[in-house]
């Protein structure tokens, strides 16, 4: 028995370190794509302001749907916030998904709704709509109560409503740069029978000086959590993203803010509720919808940082918030697991799915068991020490180099952070996030395939932010 | 051997993460000298935005003259574009812009080995308005540098030159036909920046045998809103090919063409349901009070699309619209049709303003006047008139069914309001009508 143990251990030193090398190879060349793909954008951008000269009437009306969710501190300034967007042509759908504080009067009172019997059709099956709010002066603005079933349902009764051929899904405590609907839209007008969803990247907003629901000034976050995390998103949208979008294998689009093609969406059956990332769902099943119909499509990534939002600041909703994501990583590989190596979804198929299932949901667990598995291969004298502190000296350098490459990308493309203070705390950040943080984050995704395993009693793990302008103990769910 | 290869790892990585580093640094302090530069010079060249934007000329331009890709250059370039901008300085700047070399070295770079670089110039040449580009941005419609295609198509339309419109309009008949990549809503909003002009080249392609063509010219043409072309647009209402038609309805509508009401009240019947839905939406933009009696048959329309558009017709058509509308809700057996009637009356806020002016007679005038009273003068979308027309249909209801339409039209909400106001309408009738509605609400009431 105990040659056994010995033997799985010494062999599993081998799986170890195969998958550390093809992992880390595969970041690599994400890492490259991205880069080249950055670049690119980057020189688009220069001409991209066209687009406030072409003619408003080509321009599609597009509907921005907000699910809120006891979100009375914030409601009023981040629909005001809207306000401001510099598109032609939107409408903006506000779906009060039950909340047990004030969000509804509050918007009543804001915008001065009344209550108006509007038809519901109800292409996509949703939870039961309580009423209709509205203001005749602002006929773009239309506020629909509910009963609480989840950001999903939410999405959803705002599709049925929706009035525009595209949908812009926005988290109702998040903040939209000014140009951010003619960015996401670009690639749709430039191609608009082949981009069916498009989406951007979110940036921490923590830290920054926030007028009216309205971003005023770009700053860091004092708290080191909300650093860390600012360098997590860098790298993950930057390369990550980017990378996987120059290959059209993108599955996930961030429901903060993304740009949705409506038919297809409807066509694809809507968000589903019972998931707990329901826009990675929707992104892989809008992917198996398109194939399966034999249409020609793209879901792009649009490198632009337009889209700000808040971080946990506690460990503790850091911890519900990244154990829901991997939740929902699984359900999301598991539901469309006959896809997987299945040639005929093409890249989605035979990459992107097998890249989600062993580099993102199975990397942090083989990584946690890598830990326990070395370390006892060297008290067993499986490994020497000489090479086992070699290998983890080259783990942390190696981790190092993608979180450094990220901020030289970021200082490339965007540097949304200008102080030179601010870029050497980045980099400070993108090392010191490898001692802890990046396995603390691995433990809890681990946590996470193992609820996905062996609980199937899943719940929605709320978490709570502090909001803009609130004082820190006014929290409201998100 | 492992060893060996965590080593070279090792030191890949050591090095990488120095590399790395360093280019974060020189980047930081490279970029931060460049900008500097660039601040100075967009100091020093600040005086030349504010001489052009006062409309003054500039005599003396060898100040100015620097060498391309300097900050020098940058700067003026930022100031070119934005005196440009502005109503005083625009001929001055474009002046400067060829004066200065600028136009040139945009044209050169078109031919530039960098893509961008030649999308970049080609938006500048449109943005400058250079009629010189002209033949080389048409030559740029053919490249197989899709941006810089796309940026061709922009800037020969924000140019206005007439040379182009054979070439943009080829492009669109390849565009429809092939269904190549070529974005047609650019390729739209360039023709339509031609304005009437853009008829000469549109008009032959009503003729084209393709109806994807025909239909997409017609809705570029709808845009153009040339009302001399109400006749082509009349002409192809009666169209084979069910898009075109519809995209007939559509133009007329926005031509707002009269003689063409006849012909859109005869569409509504049309068996595609696209057809019926611009027909009715084109005889609201019309304000064709002629049309009502016939959108309200429409109000009960077997597609939803047409019922919805139907009762915006209605309500943009105003007034009696209105009014049958309300009819509609009150009277009819046509679930869908009444549904549609009471949305449409809820989204224009018909209780509120009937609430208000039902405060307004209470307060001064005696019930008889309502029928056929109303301020003519009245700019409201909804004019006390017609107010006064719909509490009179109010008044003929039992007070059980009235009390149900006013909560109807209210959302369900302000039930005291409402009961007041039941009242109040039924006082309007002094009391007669028909019998009243269950014991608790006419026990309130009464």
């Amino acid at each position: 028995m105990e040659t056994v143990l010995i033997k799985f251990i010494y062999y599993f030193n081998y799986v170890v370190l195969g998958y550390y090398f093809a992992a880390n190879g595969i970041y690599l060349v994400l890492l490259v794509l991205a880069s080249g793909m950055i670049i690119n954008h980057l020189s688009r951008l220069e001409y991209g302001r066209y687009q406030t000269s072409i003619h408003p009437l080509v321009a599609p009306p597009i509907s921005i749907i907000i699910a809120a969710y006891n979100e009375e501190s914030n409601i009023v300034d981040s629909i005001g916030s809207l306000q401001h967007l510099n598109y032609p042509d939107y409408e903006v759908i506000v779906v009060n998904d039950g909340s047990t504080d004030k969000t509804l009067k509050r918007l009543i009172e804001g915008y001065g709704l009344t209550r108006t019997n509007v038809i519901y059709r109800e292409t996509i099956q949703t939870a039961r709509v309580f009423g209709f709010y509205l203001n005749p002066e602002t006929p773009n603005l239309i506020v629909v109560d509910k009963g609480h079933a989840g950001k999903a349902d939410s999405l959803n009764v705002g599709i049925n409503i929706s009035r525009a051929p595209y949908f812009c899904s926005v988290d109702a405590d998040s903040i939209l740069e000014d140009s951010a609907l003619m960015r996401l839209m670009r690639p749709i007008v430039e191609s608009p029978e082949l981009v069916r969803a498009t989406g951007g990247i979110v940036r921490i907003v923590n830290g920054s000086l926030i007028v009216g629901g309205r971003l005023k000034k770009i700053q860091l976050p004092s708290d080191a959590l909300s650093r860390l995390q600012v360098v997590e998103y860098i790298r993950s949208f930057l390369f990550g993203r980017a990378g996987l979008s120059k290959l059209n294998s993108l599955l996930v689009i961030s429901g903060t803010f993304s740009m949705f093609h409506k038919r297809s969406v409807q066509e694809a059956g809507g968000y589903l509720t019972n998931t707990v990332t329901e826009d990675m769902e929707l992104v892989v099943r809008l992917h198996k919808h398109l194939i399966d119909k034999g249409a020609r499509y793209k879901i792009n990534f649009v490198p632009d940082p337009i889209c700000w939002t808040e971080a946990p600041k506690d460990l503790n909703m850091l911890k519900k918030q990244r154990r829901r994501w991997h939740l929902g990583l699984a359900e999301s590989i598991f539901t469309y697991r006959k896809m997987l190596f299945n040639p005929r979804y093409g890249r989605v198929g035979v990459f992107a799915l097998p890249y989600q299932l062993f580099v993102e949901l199975l990397g942090p667990v083989i990584e946690i068991a890598g830990y326990f598995v070395v370390t006892a291969s060297f008290f067993l004298g499986i490994v020497n020490k000489q090479f086992f502190m070699l290998f983890l000296f080259m783990a942390l350098l190696v981790g190092i180099f993608f979180s450094t490459a990220a901020v030289l990308l970021e200082e490339i493309s965007y540097r949304r952070y200008p102080r030179l203070k601010d870029l050497l705390i980045l980099l400070g950040f993108g090392i010191l996030e490898n001692f802890g943080y990046r396995q603390l984050l691995a433990l809890w995704r681990t946590e996470a395939v193992l609820r996905f395993l062996f609980d199937k009693e899943r719940e929605w793990e709320v978490v709570k932010k502090q909001g803009f302008d609130t004082p820190a103990g006014d929290v409201k769910q998100a | 051997m492992a060893y060996l290869f965590v080593y070279i790892t090792i030191w890949t990585t050591v090095v990488l993460i120095i590399g790395t580093f360093l280019a974060v640094l020189v980047r930081r302090s490279f970029m931060g000298r460049k900008y500097m530069r660039l601040d100075v010079e967009r100091e020093r060249y600040s005086a030349l935005l504010a001489t052009l934007e006062v409309g003054k000329k500039i005599e003396d331009i060898s100040p100015f003259v620097k060498k391309p890709g300097s900050a020098g250059w940058i700067a003026i370039e930022e100031n070119l574009f934005r005196a440009i901008g502005s109503e005083t300085g625009r001929q001055e700047g474009l002046r400067l812009f060829n004066a200065l070399g600028y136009s040139d070295r945009y044209m050169k770079s078109l031919s530039s080995k960098r893509q961008w670089e030649q999308a970049l110039s080609a938006e500048k040449l449109g943005r400058i308005d250079c009629r010189m580009a002209v033949s080389l941005l048409i030559d740029a419609l053919k490249s197989r540098n899709r941006d810089l295609q796309l940026m061709a198509i922009h800037s020969l339309g924000v140019i206005g030159d007439a040379t182009a419109m054979p070439h943009l309009v080829a492009l669109l008949k390849y565009a429809v036909s092939a269904e190549e990549e070529i974005s047609l809503p650019i390729l739209k909003s360039s023709i339509l920046a031609f304005g009437v002009r853009s008829e000469t080249w549109l008009l032959p392609c009503l003729l084209d045998p393709d109806w994807r063509l025909r239909s997409t010219v017609l809705d570029i043409l709808g845009e153009v809103g040339n009302p001399m072309l109400s006749g082509e647009f009349m002409r192809m209402l009666k169209d084979p090919e069910q898009d075109v038609r519809a995209k007939a309805a559509k133009g007329l509508g926005k031509l707002k063409c009269a003689e063409a009401a006849h012909m859109l009240i005869e569409a509504l019947n049309d068996p595609f349901w696209v057809v019926r839905l611009h027909s009715a939406r084109a005889l609201g933009l019309m304000k064709d009070h002629a049309a009502i009696a016939h959108l309200k048959d429409m109000l009960g329309d077997k597609n939803w699309q047409v019922r919805s558009v139907v009762a915006e017709a209605l309500s943009r058509i105003g007034g009696k619209g209105f009014v049958e509308m309300l009819n509609v809700y009150v009277d009819s057996t046509d679930k869908y049709a009444r549904d549609q009637a009471l949305d449409e009356l809820g989204r224009k806020g018909v209780h509120g303003k009937m609430m208000a002016r039902l405060a307004c007679i209470q307060g001064r005038e005696s019930l008889l006047k309502l029928n056929g009273s109303g301020n003519p003068d009245d700019k409201a979308d909804i004019r006390d008139g017609i107010l006064d027309e719909m509490l009179s249909i109010l008044s003929t209801l039992n007070e059980f069914r009235l009390y149900e339409v006013l909560d109807a039209l209210s959302g369900g909400e302000g039930k005291e309001a409402n009961e007041a106001a039941t009242t109040a309408v039924t006082a309007l009738r002094g009391g007669e009508g028909p019998a009243s509605g269950p014991p608790g609400l006419t026990g309130r009431i009464s």
